[in-house]
């Protein structure tokens, strides 16, 4: 039993995908606590 | 974080070549960001030791390291005995002057070889081999150089259903973990 | 390739090392000055919102290991070595509710020392002492020895020059600013991390696809596909409970959960584990790609690095040197001040002087900080190997403590004789197996048997714990 092609395709676009998505999301973020003083 | 995966440690450090050659591991090689097993550093001090009696023989006995021999020494690999794996990786290890071909092949006839290392360099980690026996040859990387007795390593993998089994028992212990805290933040509210 | 030289020349790596560290420095000097008292300095005013909270949460969990040994464990134990690594995301994940508990039940506590001591009382409190402070000055003595080599490695800055730099700089800011400028720094370094290894990981696609190196996988490295790997099937759960301990106990996670506004710290938690889980992915399938690039791999430490290099040149080297120096800062720095809080709060406030005043308690972490600093400094000079190694005794230690502080946290009928008794049983039964079995199985041994111990002493308990206990006044 192996893991297949497309499952490593899965594991390697998805894990990109989703760290550019948090990476924005950090950034989208940071801007509503700043907005609205909740930084810290 | 996290539990670092650890190198396999090396079956053996041959001192008696070094001296011939008259080195050590060439400066500002890689020598890896992680610890070293103590077997290592133990073997690297024992190189370094023995490279410095070595040189301080040579030297008294008036003649040069760097004799036409050395230099023309066939590339070789250092471990002394066969190398065997549970795991499927390992670092192969040689002492060479010039670049090297690596060949790999699955008989010590070397049969459908196939090169995994062309260049200069001193070592070679291999990784992902599936249960059998493997051998490694070392040659100059000039034409027609003949190539070392092949190396022999060993892969057996550890036993699937004691991996399995404590598999099982890490999921068991893991959602009794995940259990309490649920239901204790469940309560919680 | 030839892999003898440096992958950056010495100059540039020094800009990059000076360029960061004033950054550093000076973002610490600016945020520091809002801190008047302890309770400022160790727990930035106790609120911290939700962009900074999970943004440090994911951040000090990315380490210089996250970075450099999720390729490593890519190229010796494949897919399954990837996820893994990931699992250590669960640590994050389930800390979240735990903090909101823990933010519940001691509005002004300051570490997780304080739990241990008003919980199971002071011989608790001591083991406890004991394994949190073997485990995080193992782990900074680790990650300082580590910025030495990497920076050498790559850049080849002399190991003493880069380890004593990367020290001094995390040092340099985290006593001027405190919690506040680690957290503040951590924001910056989480997302330099994360985009850094989106841009490396779209290099390396662009390279070769994912179905070229499916294929050199399977003729070259087949058991890195294998799904039934046995060493790494072992892997999973033991790297799962080691994660989950390293977390649990810690005071760099104890003092984020004080830290973060009331009602941030669980959401803050749970976001930093989803930032979190996918990077082991991305940093580490670079590693599988090895084989179809063509790249040669001396030791699987240096894996990462050498194929960034190959595919990106230059331009990949700078990168992955920026990318190492903010996860070893991110790391560092976190664990300096919540290891200097931890020896200000439990060992100088509630041993030696009870009655220190709020502004010598910040004067007290601050040069408690700088002692750490020195300590590693010199424990690392020498630079022993071996001393590095010394925290893989630290995944029984930690594994031991994680049933403890659940049931400590959510059940009043959990005891002392069950926190104590399943700390040093653990973990003495967790070490024997270590050398008996191998290190695979001891995070995992040391778990199981501190639950068993743990579960029969509260079963058989009678005394039934007074949460108002936990609500000391400070």
């Amino acid at each position: 039993m192996t893991f297949s092609s497309s499952f490593l395709a899965l594991l390697v676009y998805g894990s990109l995908g989703w760290c550019m998505f948090t990476a924005l999301g950090l950034a989208a973020l940071l801007i509503r606590d700043i907005r609205r003083g909740e930084i810290w | 974080m996290g539990e670092p995966a650890r190198e396999p440690t090396p079956r053996s450090a041959d001192g008696k070549r070094i001296i011939l050659a008259g080195r050590t591991r060439p400066p500002g090689h890689p020598g890896g960001l992680h610890p070293r097993p103590y077997r290592r550093i133990l073997a690297r001090a024992a190189r370094a030791l023995l490279t410095l009696i070595g040189t301080l023989a040579l030297a008294l006995s008036g003649t040069s390291a760097t004799s036409a021999d050395a230099q023309g020494k066939a590339p070789a690999f250092t471990h002394e005995e066969a190398l065997a794996s549970d795991n499927g990786y390992t670092t192969l290890e040689w002492d060479a002057e010039r670049p090297v071909v690596v060949r790999q092949a699955s008989t010590p006839a070397m049969s459908a070889a196939r090169t995994i290392f062309e260049g200069t360099g001193t070592r070679l980690f291999v990784s992902g081999l599936a249960d059998g026996d493997y051998y490694f040859t070392i040659a100059d990387a000039a034409p027609g150089a003949a190539p070392s007795p092949p190396l022999h390593l060993a892969v057996t993998h550890q036993s699937l259903s004691r991996a399995l089994w404590l598999t099982a028992l890490g999921a068991l212990v893991f959602a009794a973990t995940v259990f309490v805290l649920i239901r204790g933040a469940r309560r919680e509210r | 390739m030839s892999v003898e030289q440096a992958l950056l020349p010495p100059w540039l790596g020094w800009t990059l090392l000076l360029g960061f560290s004033v950054l550093w420095i000076g973002l610490g000097v600016y945020w520091g000055r809002r801190n008047k008292s302890f309770e400022d300095h160790a727990l930035a005013g106790r609120n911290i919102g939700l962009a900074l909270g999970s943004a440090t949460a994911a951040a000090t969990w990315i380490t210089s290991n996250t970075t450099m040994l999720a390729p490593q464990m890519a190229l010796q134990l494949g897919v399954w070595g990837m996820l893994a690594y990931s699992t250590a995301s669960l640590g994050l994940f389930l800390f979240a509710p735990m903090a909101g508990r823990i933010r519940q039940l001691m509005p002004t506590g300051y570490t997780s020392g304080d739990f241990f001591r008003l919980r199971y009382g002071r011989v608790a409190w001591g083991i406890f002492l004991a394994f949190t402070l073997f485990y995080s000055l193992t782990w900074l003595v680790s990650m300082a020895m580590a910025g030495g080599i990497l920076l050498n490695t790559l850049s080849g800055i002399p190991y003493g020059w880069g380890m004593s730099v990367i020290l001094a700089v995390c040092v340099a800011y985290t006593m001027r600013g405190g919690l506040g400028a680690v957290i503040g720094t951590d924001f910056i370094q989480s997302l330099i991390i994360i985009i850094g290894i989106v841009v490396v990981g779209i290099a390396v696609l662009a390279h070769v696809g994912v179905e070229e190196i499916h294929a050199n996988l399977s003729r070259e490295r087949p058991e890195l596909l294998n799904v039934l790997f046995p060493a790494a099937l072992m892997a999973i759960f033991n790297n799962l409970l080691f994660g989950l301990g390293e977390v649990f106990h810690n005071n760099v996670w104890w003092s984020r959960a004080f830290a973060f506004r009331e009602g941030v710290a669980g959401k803050a938690f749970a976001l930093g584990g989803l930032i979190w889980f996918p990077i082991p992915f991305a940093a580490g399938f670079i590693a599988l790609a090895s084989g179809a690039l063509d790249v040669p791999v001396p030791s699987a430490d240096m894996v990462g690095p050498l194929v960034v290099a190959k595919v990106l040149g230059l331009g990949g080297a700078v990168g992955i040197f920026v990318i190492v120096f903010c996860s070893l800062a991110s790391s560092i720095d976190s664990l300096l001040a919540a290891t200097s809080d931890l020896l200000t709060e439990d060992v100088y406030r509630r041993l030696l002087r009870p009655s220190a005043s709020p502004e010598t308690l910040k004067a007290s972490a601050q040069w408690i900080t700088l002692g750490l600093g020195l300590f590693t400094w010199l424990v690392c000079l020498p630079r022993i190997g071996t001393l590095a190694s010394v925290l893989f005794f630290a995944g029984p230690l930690v594994g031991a403590m994680i049933w403890p502080i659940v049931t400590g946290l959510y059940w009043r009928r959990a005891t002392p004789t069950g926190a104590v008794g399943g700390m040093l049983l653990g973990a003495g039964i967790g070490l024997v197996s270590y050398f008996a079995i191998g290190f695979y199985v001891a995070s995992l041994v040391a778990t199981a048997v501190s639950m068993v111990w743990v579960l029969a002493c509260a079963l058989l308990s009678r005394s039934r714990f007074d949460w108002s206990q936990l609500r000391e006044a400070s």
